[in-house]
């Protein structure tokens, strides 16, 4: 039983702090949209944004104790966003 | 290679007990796991949707035969060509070959017992029958007259119609394919049986495990887009109205990340069915075997890359237009590389004129037809002149009726006697072959005629010019319809009085022909070991004149 509560809190453990992390982050996101940087607002944001992903896939995902092939199908995703963001892109940044 | 194993049959179990007899109670099959039964409630589910898709397009081309409109006002037009759109892309172009073909023979061919979710499978057609039913509910009830599309600002600003639930109708029918495409996934992994190395899966697997990556990748996308257009015309968020600060044009891009590799989603079935049809009526191992799995891969790769050959004159940038227009083009290659296989696979083959093969030969005419003009579309400046026009309505139609539908009826076909256990009239599903290929060429031809001389799409009044091609295109509409009918009636009858199939009527290779037809519960009587590379035909010695000599029944690749 009490193997069971200690399992229990275990597997709990590492989302709560990944969610915990996750707001905190979300936190300065929003604190640094009142704070008068210019450009360098949507770098900071973009930055903290990038943080928020590697600890999404790492811990919540659980992607640091996954098998080779859930990487690999991982990192498809990302492929298949970037492309989807560099594509659309190549139509946002370079209209005039 | 498997961490993953279902049961097989049980030693009771025997050639007489098939899935068919496992229980005649509506709960049996409404409950049931068995991927076979849940292949057959989706192909009843499809038809149902086809015949509804089908009866709308029957009315708007009754409408389009004068040029000053007949029974229906412009608004009647558009709900009427949106129900068309929404219910054949969605609700059986995409599920059509995966979910019926793909659910029964895709877990058979790989020698697996089942599906690897089961239960899953199940609340996949669940899925798809409430959001199908419901959105046709919604179409019929009021309707919507955004066409398939929903681009706003139309949809979300200015249409008065029920934009928001088809919208959800559609956004919940995608996790149907979500959930099947999952399964599929997990199926050609963990299922295969011992032997059945990844190079030895029949090209219909490797159709059904590329369309499912797509499926996974992609259909989130669609529910996305649909979800921005609901909040922003139910909650007025500023996401695509420009007046607002939004952005029109992003819906595009993010509905075209969709929907374009939708139409891959169409296709790519439709060719894995063709090669297991060729390869069996011509007698000949698929020639260039690695080439045309590569090639299923690239497309389904490179077909998420060139959506916006869709927005070349929406207001895209020239660089973009350059970027998607080369892209294009390359898609074409692979394409390209699955039809000169094809051919050379029917070189000096002992080609047999059965109705699975007509169909597939019209899939390789008709496609390649589609295909070709959508290079033209793929050039900026001819897309500028025919966007918009008959030219891209022919040319869709081509590969998504002419190529999908076709290897769809040709699959049906050639499963059928699996399926059943019963052999259809074989005249009478040839000459429905033939009238499907007359009737759609006389349908959509014209329309490839009158678009080139400028006639619009989504229109129903027109210039007098027009009328012969509009009337051409009707009457081959109603032959069409004919052609459509006609399988109904055979192999209706074929359930009834037709002669009992024997386990492998065509003498195919494959383990799904290695088994009792109709197949028992879980699929083989003995777990199946593969020890040969597919279409292995010449090494049988299976010329068509020594099919009635050499015995191969329980043969093959079951060891």
């Amino acid at each position: 039983m009490s193997n069971g509560g200690s399992d229990m809190r275990s597997l709990w453990r590492g989302p709560l702090l990944a969610w915990i992390v996750l707001m905190g982050l979300f936190a300065i996101s929003l604190g640094s949209a009142y704070i008068p940087l210019g450009h360098g607002n949507v770098a900071v944001n973009l930055l903290i944004a990038a943080v928020m992903l590697a600890v999404l896939a790492t811990f919540l995902m659980d992607l640091k104790n996954a098998k080779s092939l859930v990487r690999i199908v991982a990192m498809a995703g990302l492929f298949w966003i970037m492309m989807m963001f560099s594509l659309t892109f190549s139509d946002y940044l370079t209209r005039w | 290679m498997s961490e993953m194993t279902l049961p097989f049959a049980p030693a009771r179990e025997t050639a007489a007990t098939s899935y068919l007899g496992e229980g005649h109670t509506l709960t049996s099959w409404l409950l049931t796991t068995d991927h076979k039964r849940i292949a057959i409630l989706y192909a009843l589910s499809i038809t149902v949707f086809f015949f509804i898709g089908g009866i709308v397009v029957g009315l708007v081309r009754l409408e389009l035969i004068s040029p000053t409109g007949w029974f229906m006002t412009s608004d009647e037009y558009n709900r009427a060509f949106s129900i068309h759109g929404i219910v054949m892309v969605w609700f059986f172009l995409v599920p059509s070959i995966p979910a019926t073909m793909g659910n029964f023979i895709l877990p058979m061919m790989i020698g697996a017992p089942d599906v690897a979710f089961p239960r899953l499978n199940l609340l996949s057609w669940y899925l798809y029958v409430i959001g199908a039913a419901f959105t046709v509910y919604v179409l019929l009830s009021g309707g919507v007259d955004t066409g398939w599309t929903f681009y706003p600002p139309f949809s979300t600003g200015y249409s008065n119609s029920n934009v928001i639930p088809a919208a959800v109708g559609v956004f919940v029918v995608g996790f149907s394919s979500i959930a099947t495409g999952v399964n599929f996934l997990a199926t050609v992994h963990m299922l295969r049986a011992p032997g059945m190395t990844w190079f030895r899966l029949p090209l219909f697997a490797w159709s059904m495990y590329t369309v499912s990556m797509v499926m996974v990748l992609a259909t989130p996308v669609l529910a996305m887009s649909l979800l921005l257009i609901s909040a922003e015309r139910f909650f007025g968020f500023p996401i695509f109205d420009a007046t607002i600060g939004g952005d029109p044009l992003l819906f595009q891009h993010i509905f075209w990340f969709y929907s374009h590799p939708a139409v891959y989603i169409m296709i790519l079935p439709a060719m894995g069915v063709v090669s297991e049809v060729f390869a069996c009526f011509a007698r000949r191992r698929v020639f260039g075997y690695s080439f045309m799995v590569f090639a299923l891969l690239v497309i389904a790769v490179v077909g998420f890359m060139v959506w916006g050959h869709h927005m070349f004159v929406a207001g895209q940038s020239p660089f973009a237009n350059l970027v998607f227009s080369f892209l294009s083009f390359m898609v074409a290659v692979p394409s390209a590389i699955k039809v000169f296989n094809w051919t050379a696979t029917l070189y000096r083959g002992q080609i047999g004129l059965e109705a699975p093969m007509l169909y597939a030969l019209g899939f390789v005419g008709l496609f390649t037809i589609g295909g070709l003009t959508g290079l033209f579309l793929a050039s900026v400046p001819i897309d500028i002149a025919a966007t918009d026009s008959y030219f891209v309505v022919a040319h869709f139609h081509f590969i998504m009726v002419g190529g999908s539908v076709s290897a769809f009826m040709a699959g049906i076909h050639y499963w059928w006697p699996k399926v059943t256990g019963r052999l259809y009239n074989e005249f009478a599903a040839q000459c429905a072959a033939i009238t499907m290929f007359i009737g759609f060429n006389l349908t959509f031809m014209p329309q490839f005629v009158m678009g080139w001389l400028g006639m619009p799409r989504r229109y129903h009044l027109y210039p007098d010019v027009f009328q012969i091609w509009h009337v051409l295109s009707s009457g081959g509409a109603a032959v069409l319809a004919v052609a459509y009918l006609l399988p109904l009636g055979y192999l209706g009858w074929s359930l009834i009085g037709g002669q009992r199939a024997g386990d492998n009527p065509w003498a195919a290779t494959g383990l799904e022909w290695q088994t009792p037809s109709p197949p028992p519960r879980q699929n083989f009587l003995h777990p199946p070991r593969v020890t040969s590379e597919p279409y292995a035909y010449h090494e049988f010695g299976r010329a068509r004149e020594q099919d009635g000599e050499t015995s191969i029944s329980g043969q093959g690749d079951v060891s």
